[in-house]
């Protein structure tokens, strides 16, 4: 009776033995057991998959030769500590025998013998290589990220969906003359600049988060409220969240100013050097009391032709000249509107006052004249500026001995 | 309505326009200048400009207008003080007034109008 009763607890316990031993072996975890001298003396089908040996075939094999020399040494001094009775967790690298790195979280019991020796470990292994290599990852852009916001002396920004900032390049911190770039997170730029440039600014930033459209290549002008005024050119594009919606945007603006300022200075000189050119090449000679001279030499085109209208007219109005001869004989080319504007010119002379002489018309614009039907009514016309000068000195001469 | 200065020098009749006329009141003043030299004594009519910086159309046809209505009451007329900016714009406008005499200032303009006169007389 006892005996068959101690046969049905046998058979009870040789069950309950395979199902532990079941469970062992199809849990997910790897788990074994590793003697003092880091052997593995049990190993389940996981662990055996995760050292990337056969079913079985981990039993006998030692930890060390799945790991690097010096990481043999860390996992020695970690297991070590278990002689004083303390669980451990830790991670490790292993190369498996199938040519694969893993990562491997640890957790790993003491074990010990009936005169409380240590004599081993109880060990979970977990393959954490995709959080390791994600990680790994993360480390890596936020490096290119660092050294881009570190390095580049283009101010790189990005902001929230209120314009403020939440991460900035160390350039633009030394822009705003602040101590940190942590010292711009959550400000604005209405905080570094004056109303001026910050008000412009927050409506471009809003006006893309509402439309998602960038703004490339700005050319803006930076007013500082310590009176500083700088010239960026600034690109902004929006940042999309995970759903899709503009979240805020990110911003690169390159100092221009001594570009812009270099420009400026040769934009100022080019007008002085067009003005004084424009006044060399339309000179009026006050060739004679009461009678100015226009010499009009080169191509006549028609902001030089009503810069020397006005410049005539002025003269002689001021000096009461009583003739202008405007001398064409220098002229290269001609075409209608100039023809068309001398004539003009000519009976605008007549009339503030004074007579008008034409002289120097050759064939071709004479024929201009005759295909425009301009009415020369009103009009003296020489052929060179001698026989003007000569009509006019004659002229004097009758009017001397008349009187 | 605008005041309209007229001064009688001998037989020239003298009208300074100091400020730009509009619409009616520059007609109105077309009108006086005119029935106001309708007299056998005024020979010549000097109507000076100088005080205009602008001219429009309006204006620069009115100013043709007098002078030829002038013209055509046989009197010599002279425009005097056209500026620089008034004769570019009236040109542009293809008001020319080729047949008009003009002068820098009102002196020699009445020496003007008075040597025609006499040439007439």
């Amino acid at each position: 009776m006892a005996n068959k009763n101690d046969k049905k607890e046998i058979e009870k316990l040789r069950k309950e033995n395979e199902e532990y031993k079941s469970l062992i072996e199809e849990m997910s975890e790897g788990f074994a057991f590793l003697e003092e001298d880091l052997k593995f003396s049990f190993s389940n089908r996981s662990c055996d998959s995760l050292f990337g040996v056969p079913e079985g075939r981990l039993i006998g094999r030692k930890m060390e030769e799945f790991l690097s020399p010096d990481s043999l040494d860390d996992v020695k001094k970690k297991i070590k500590v278990q002689e004083k009775k303390k669980k451990n967790v830790f991670e490790m690298e292993i190369k498996s025998e199938d040519g694969e790195k893993r990562y491997l979280l640890i957790r790993s019991n003491p074990s010990f013998d009936e005169k409380a020796k240590f004599a081993g470990s109880f060990v979970f292994f977990y393959d954490i290589t995709k959080r390791v290599r994600l990680e790994e990852a993360l480390i890596f852009e936020r490096g290119l990220l660092n050294s881009l916001l570190n390095t580049i002396p283009d101010h790189i920004y990005f902001k929230d969906e209120k314009s403020r900032f939440i991460k900035v390049s160390k350039s633009l911190a030394v822009w705003f003359k602040a101590n940190s770039v942590d010292g711009l997170m959550g400000k604005t730029d209405f905080d570094f600049f004056t109303e001026e440039h910050a008000r412009p600014a927050f409506e471009d930033e809003q006006k893309i988060i509402k439309t998602g459209i960038p703004i490339e290549g700005k050319v803006e002008k930076e007013t500082h409220p310590d009176g500083r005024i700088t010239w960026v050119s600034t690109t902004k594009v929006p940042r999309y969240g995970k759903k899709g919606k503009v979240i805020g945007i990110l911003g690169i603006s390159r100092d221009i100013t001594e570009k812009k300022l270099w420009e400026e200075e040769r934009e100022k000189k080019l007008a002085v050097q067009r003005e004084e050119l424009i006044e060399l090449s339309t000179p009026v000679i006050d060739v004679w009391d009461g009678v100015l001279t226009v010499p009009i030499l080169g191509s006549l085109d028609s902001e030089r032709a009503s810069r020397v209208s006005e410049a005539l007219l002025n003269q002689i109005v001021e000096e009461r000249a009583g003739v202008a001869i405007i001398d064409i004989s220098g002229i290269t080319a001609v075409d209608s509107a100039v023809a068309d504007r001398l004539i003009r010119t000519a009976k605008a002379v007549r009339l503030v006052g004074a007579e008008a002489i034409l002289t120097g018309v050759g064939v071709e614009i004479a024929q201009t004249i005759a295909d425009l039907g301009i009415d020369m009514e009103g009009l003296k016309t020489m052929s060179t500026l001698k026989d003007g000068l000569r009509y006019i000195i004659s002229r004097k001469k009758r009017s001397v001995e008349e009187e | 309505m605008a005041r309209l200065t007229r001064m009688h020098l001998g037989d020239i009749l003298v009208v300074p326009i100091q400020e730009e006329l509009h619409d009616t009141a520059a007609e109105e003043a077309g009108e006086k200048i005119i029935r106001e030299a309708d007299n056998t004594n005024i020979k010549g009519v000097a109507i000076d400009i100088s005080a205009l910086d602008i001219v429009d159309s309006f204006l620069g046809r009115l100013l043709q207008k007098i002078a030829w209505g002038l013209r055509a009451m046989g009197k010599e007329v002279i425009l005097v003080g056209i500026q620089p900016e008034v004769a570019v714009a009236l040109v542009e406008l293809g008001l020319y007034l080729e047949d008009i005499d003009t002068a820098f200032e009102l002196d020699s303009a009445l020496e003007k109008l008075r040597e025609k006169i006499n040439r007439e007389t």
